[in-house]
């Protein structure tokens, strides 16, 4: 193995090969410290969404009535909570991942790029117990699992990407500008107003549809509840191809612009 | 022999950035500094209000570094504070990237510029060799073989299901440096890490890594203290101020640092004395080599001129050996040489040698002391003329490291063994 250190550096893949077994020990680290110590340990993971999912259904499902394609809409907004935690949850860890760990980036080396795709991947772990629990409830629930449910992972394979377009741009913007670290949770805040979490998308009045469309979660979480229920309305189709397209796009230039940042990131941090 | 790093002529600059004006750190600074901007403006309401600005300056912490190092040298990077030794093992290790220059390496690097980094405090010691050894690169397989060494090593056995946080940290630098040492690599780069531990974990890690470094590992080291430097490395670079001041053969590097530390004076130049006699030079050397510094098996030759101006027979010359804590170790004067013991005080110019046996010291700094008394009635000279010089371990014998707290004078190297076979 030859490693030539210029400005321009080729084998980037290659490193990032060879260090592939990284990202499962800083996901695997994440995960063991977050319930180091926690009485209930990882049962959390069930516990937190089952509640917001409680929360929800009482709130928008009972007192305000919205409503949810006919669905039980405890698990209609649980299918559209999903999505929105991982996305979430990611933005602001991934956003706080470089710049939390100053001393791998300054006394170390390996792709940087691996701390903050790491961070997805420890979301990731805690969704799929998430969505293990939706298919359960929905199974009890009586709520019928169509054929699209096999689309699931295309839905999974999509918000990965989104996340990981987002938070390559957010770490390494965060690195820059320590800016992002107050936005950010003010933005996920407020985004899941507008995005369909509480209610469904079908809500909103149509001239106003290609504006909220343009809210790249928004065709993520019609695609998941797509997926659960088979529930469809007409924008769908444009919705999702503005989501893919979003993931691609975010994916390249978070990619292009964390390689540029990336060797700076010792000098800057 | 084939290279392992090829270094051609790299610089690395930082841009510095000066607040010339205001240099806000909290807003409520902000807002007070804004209020009276407002106020200077009412009260001279024409005066131009000067801009806050901001200079940068151009630092550069290295210029135009080239060198190779080749496969199993044990390389030693010497330097002050400041001189850029850091900066260029960041680079090496691909932490932080060259502003110009190119950098090829062969092989897999370990670097270990911080004992334990990326140590989780909640994770159990377990946990952590794990940890640490992924981001250093390696395998899990390859961790999973080297535990038991890695463990025996560091000597945690008891406290591996601890969470690190109730370590203490000096097993928390055994256990990063123990992960590191096992970490099979073709170029090893180590940084002040002994600094962290004890005397007997300095020990410890420097045996490890001559122990690599006789398995042909290539090393490459830094550290201010000059004596592990010389056990270690056989070859050297000494920067200075960003420039890569001497390279090559360790003594010579060392040497050329030596010098230049302004502290260590193997040379007095003056005139010193009263109506008696007067001093006019003295130094220390070794008897071929022109070296800064001594070796444990050297002797030092101490040269001393002088003229004698009023002969006096009560005129004694005094040579002391004193360490760095200013313990006197060692002490002799001219009225000990009972024969000649008047010549050393008849008029005129003299030139007198002594020999100090370099066997007596242990590695450590010195001073040599030369007094000058009328017995019985007054010192000539006390203070004034004192040489520094420092003794390092012979660079052939490096199986045991540092034995700690050598004190005293050595009692030397002369064993007798008898072994009756059976």
């Amino acid at each position: 193995m030859l490693t030539e250190i210029t400005p321009q550096n080729q084998s980037y893949l290659k490193m990032l090969i060879a260090y592939r077994e990284l990202f499962y020990f800083f996901a695997w680290r994440d995960i063991l410290v977050r319930y180091k110590q926690a009485l209930l340990g990882i049962s959390w993971a069930l516990i937190r969404p089952l509640l917001s999912m409680a929360v929800f259904a009482l709130i928008f499902g009972k007192i305000a009535n919205l409503p949810s394609d006919n669905i039980n809409y405890a698990v209609f907004v649980l299918a559209g909570m999903l999505p929105w935690q991982l996305f979430a949850a990611a933005a602001m860890d991934t956003c706080n991942s470089l710049v939390n760990n100053p001393h791998l980036i300054l006394k170390v080396y390996f792709p940087r790029i691996i701390i903050p795709l790491s961070q997805i991947i420890v979301h990731l772990v805690d969704f799929s117990i998430a969505a293990a629990m939706l298919i359960i409830l929905m199974f009890f629930m009586n709520v019928d699992i169509g054929w699209t449910i096999l689309t699931l992972p295309f839905f999974i394979l999509l918000i990965c990407f989104t996340c990981a377009g987002t938070g390559l741009w957010l770490s390494a913007l965060t690195v820059n500008y320590r800016d992002f670290r107050i936005i950010v949770p003010y933005f996920v805040q407020f985004g899941m107003f507008i995005s369909p979490v509480a209610y469904g998308s079908f809500i909103i009045a149509e001239k106003w549809q290609w504006l909220y469309a343009l809210n790249p979660m928004v065709g993520i979480i019609d695609g998941f509840r797509w997926a659960f229920f088979g529930t469809t309305h007409p924008y769908f189709r444009m919705t999702l191809t503005i989501s893919i397209l979003y993931a691609i796009l975010s994916t390249l230039s978070g990619l292009y612009y964390f390689r540029k940042m990336e060797r700076f990131f010792a000098d800057k941090i | 022999m084939s290279h392992v790093v090829k270094v051609q002529n790299i610089s690395k600059k930082y841009l510095i950035q000066h607040n010339v004006q205001e240099g806000y750190s909290t807003l409520k600074d902000a807002i007070s500094n804004q209020i009276k901007k407002i106020i200077k403006r009412l009260r001279h309401p024409f005066k131009m209000v000067q801009q806050s600005k901001h200079t940068t300056e151009e630092f550069w912490a290295l210029q135009d570094i080239s060198f190779t190092i080749n496969e199993g040298d044990r390389v030693g990077i010497i330097g002050r504070n400041g001189a850029g030794k850091s900066t260029l093992l960041k680079i090496l290790s691909r932490i932080s990237e060259p502003s110009s220059g190119s950098i090829k390496i062969r092989g897999r690097i370990a670097c270990l510029l911080e004992v334990g980094t990326g140590f989780h405090p909640e994770l159990t010691g377990r946990e952590n060799i794990f940890l640490n050894g992924a981001i250093l690169g390696m395998k899990y397989r390859e961790i999973k073989d080297k535990f038991d060494e890695i463990v025996a090593f560091s000597g945690v056995e008891q406290f591996l299901d601890t969470p690190m946080k109730r370590f203490s940290s000096g097993m928390h630098a055994r256990l990063g440096f123990g992960i590191a040492a096992h970490l099979d690599s073709d170029l090893l780069i180590v940084d002040e890490v002994l600094a962290v531990g004890d005397a007997q974990f300095q020990a410890k890690c420097l045996k490890k890594m001559n122990e690599l470094g006789a398995s042909g590992r290539t090393i490459l080291f830094v550290s201010h203290d000059v004596g592990s430097v010389l056990t270690l490395c056989n070859k050297g670079l000494y920067l200075e101020k960003g420039h890569l001041k001497a390279q090559g053969l360790i003594d010579h590097c060392v040497n050329s640092y030596m010098s230049d530390c302004r502290l260590k004076s193997l040379h007095w130049e003056g005139d010193e004395g009263d109506e008696h006699i007067r001093f006019t030079h003295a130094s220390l050397s070794q008897e071929q080599d022109t070296r800064e510094y001594f070796y444990q098996h050297e002797s030092a030759t101490l040269t001393i001129d002088y003229e004698v101006l009023k002969n006096a027979p009560q005129l004694i010359i005094v040579v002391s050996v004193w360490n760095q804590r200013n313990q006197g170790l060692a002490y002799t004067h001219t009225g000990l040489d009972i024969q000649n013991f008047s010549r050393y005080t008849q008029t005129g110019k003299h030139r007198l040698s002594f020999q100090i046996n370099g066997n007596l010291f242990h590695e450590g700094e010195y001073a040599v002391k030369i007094e000058c008394l009328l017995h019985g009635i007054k010192h000539i000279i006390t203070d004034q003329i004192s040489l520094k010089y420092n003794v390092f371990a012979s660079q052939k014998n490096t199986t045991f490291g540092h034995l700690s707290n050598q004190q005293g004078i050595s009692l030397g190297n002369q064993w007798l063994l008898n072994t009756r076979s059976r």
